[in-house]
């Protein structure tokens, strides 16, 4: 599988010798714990920090305008639309063109109606969703965002990831960070990397990662309360793999 | 520090009447609970009337509570535009007007209560790391020693480890310095686990307030409205209507598995 962005040898702040590879059109999550580097690591990735060690493929990030990057909200204009429309007008866009593609991307965020709205009287959810709108709309091929789920219910956590899940769908490679593994639970077919104090100390594919609970607990994270249950449930023999459902965990057993 | 509210109006609520018992860890629970935060900490205008250990809040005595009641927002923000810590600390001080004889003691002191260590003050804010700032944001709340102290969405983000650090920090002061403390989070999880007295909020009403287990577990009004009750305690009511088993409350996942174990073998 083609690479997208590869970081070899990485020697900054936390990391010593790190390495690692982001597939075309995977979907890498990134946890840890507090301090364990995942947001210096994103900023790498994404290319905002000058190092040596990150290398990208040059047929899919042809330059800087392919990665999109997200930490922090910072919006310049006080309407939603005008902060999505902005970096096409950059790009020297016509206006016509311009309309068509925000309509679009707004419809796939199912922020259509919020166009007209003043960005001071969204939410922390509607606000980060124009925020990603405004990323897509010049159309990167890696999208990287810094734990974008911080504020995030359950609820619009899940919606959250189909929307991302929706957008790796479309073509593009998604790198992501999160402090909790609620939001980790919603995906399907991600990749996991735990870090600790700079190091890798397990990845491979989420669900199988999760499996783990004494290591994430070690370093210093929870597992969703679903896949604690069924992880602990198969130490005393009572479960065989996990199990999501609630219901189902139950019928199975009280047979 | 007790403090109550009756028939309070502002902007978003209407003819609110709740209580925040003294010497317990408060949770507040449901939309614009952050709101109600920043209602209490008076940085959101109301009317009605409020009695603080049973003092009646007036024009004239307002300024005596407003130093009492600190709010940690969920986010740092940069009042000043200083990014040098110890010059932060030192331009809070005389933001807040507070009357401090040490100056220097009085940051140590406060970067002690948190567990920070001193070198932290040669620091910049804008190279902490989310932990950091939060314990800071904690740090340059406790300087005014507060009665009262509102956090708003303390946990998030915090590893286990940290959490648990936190959790330490906020029962010694309620515990050993009786202080009020009040915690709001969208999480449940968060507040069956911390708090002690919760109050819960639907449509910018007190849907319910009281013991925390009890409001989760017993109020019928959070199933009518389809509020998130914590994993675990849907876990066991799942248990108990679907089995008619009546597992205990617990609020540790370890405690569950054993009454699981007992229960089906």
């Amino acid at each position: 599988m083609d690479t997208v962005v590869l970081v070899d040898n990485l020697m900054l702040g936390p990391f010593t010798k790190f390495s690692i590879e982001v597939p075309l059109n995977s979907f890498v999550i990134v946890t840890g714990s507090n301090n364990s580097g995942k947001s210096l690591l994103l900023k790498v990735i994404a290319g905002v920090i000058n190092t040596k060690n990150v290398t990208y493929n040059k047929e899919i990030i042809k330059n800087y305008e392919d990665i999109a990057y997200f930490n922090d909200f910072a919006f310049n204009f006080n309407n939603v639309s005008a902060t999505i429309r902005y970096p096409l007008e950059c790009l020297g866009m016509d206006d016509d063109k311009i309309k068509k593609i925000v309509k679009d991307i707004a419809k796939d965020l199912d922020i259509t109606k919020l166009l007209d709205s003043k960005i001071k009287d969204l939410n922390y959810f509607e606000r980060l969703k124009v925020a990603l709108a405004s990323l897509l709309v010049s159309g990167p091929k890696l999208l990287v965002l810094d734990d974008p789920c911080l504020y995030l219910s359950f609820y619009e956590k899940e919606e959250f990831m189909r929307i991302l899940e929706q957008i790796r769908s479309s073509g593009i490679t998604i790198v992501m960070s999160c402090s909790s593994l609620e939001e980790v639970g919603y995906t399907i077919n991600s990749t996991l990397y735990v870090l600790d104090k700079g190091n890798i100390v397990s990845s491979g594919e989420s669900l199988k990662v999760l499996n783990d609970d004494s290591l994430l607990n070690k370093v210093g994270l929870e597992l969703p309360f679903m896949v604690d249950l069924s992880v602990k449930l198969k130490y005393y023999n009572l479960m065989e793999k996990i199990n999501m459902s609630p219901l189902g965990l139950v019928d199975s057993l009280w047979k | 520090m007790e403090i109550k509210f009756s028939h309070v109006h502002s902007k978003i609520f209407t003819d609110l009447s709740f209580v925040i018992p003294k010497g317990e860890i408060v949770g507040i629970y449901g939309d614009n609970g952050d709101k109600l935060l920043r209602l209490i900490s008076f940085d959101d205008e109301s009317r009605g009337i409020i009695y603080f250990n049973k003092i009646r809040k007036l024009r004239r005595n307002y300024y005596l509570f407003r130093k009492s009641i600190v709010l940690v927002e969920r986010g740092f923000v940069n009042l000043f535009n200083v990014d040098n810590i110890y010059e932060y600390f030192i331009t809070y001080i005389r933001y807040k007007k507070l009357d401090v004889k040490d100056v220097n003691e009085k940051i140590k002191g406060a970067l002690k209560i948190v567990g920070l260590r001193l070198d932290i003050l040669e620091r910049r804010i804008s190279t902490l790391t989310f932990s950091e700032i939060k314990l800071l944001q904690l740090a340059l709340a406790f300087l005014s020693n507060p009665k009262v102290i509102l956090l708003d969405e303390p946990f998030r983000g915090l590893d286990l480890e940290i959490r648990k650090k936190l959790i330490r920090i906020i029962n010694r002061l309620q515990e050993k310095f009786l202080k009020t403390i009040v915690i709001y989070s969208s999480n449940p999880n968060y507040l069956y686990q911390y708090t002690n007295y919760l109050i819960v909020l639907y449509d910018n009403k007190i849907l319910v307030e009281g013991k925390t287990s009890d409001v989760f577990f017993d109020s019928e009004e959070l199933s009518l409205y389809k509020i998130r009750r914590p994993d675990i305690v849907d876990f066991i009511l799942l248990v108990k209507d679907k089995k008619n088993i009546k597992l205990p409350r617990r609020v540790d996942v370890k405690d569950l598995i054993k009454d699981i174990y007992w229960n089906v073998k």
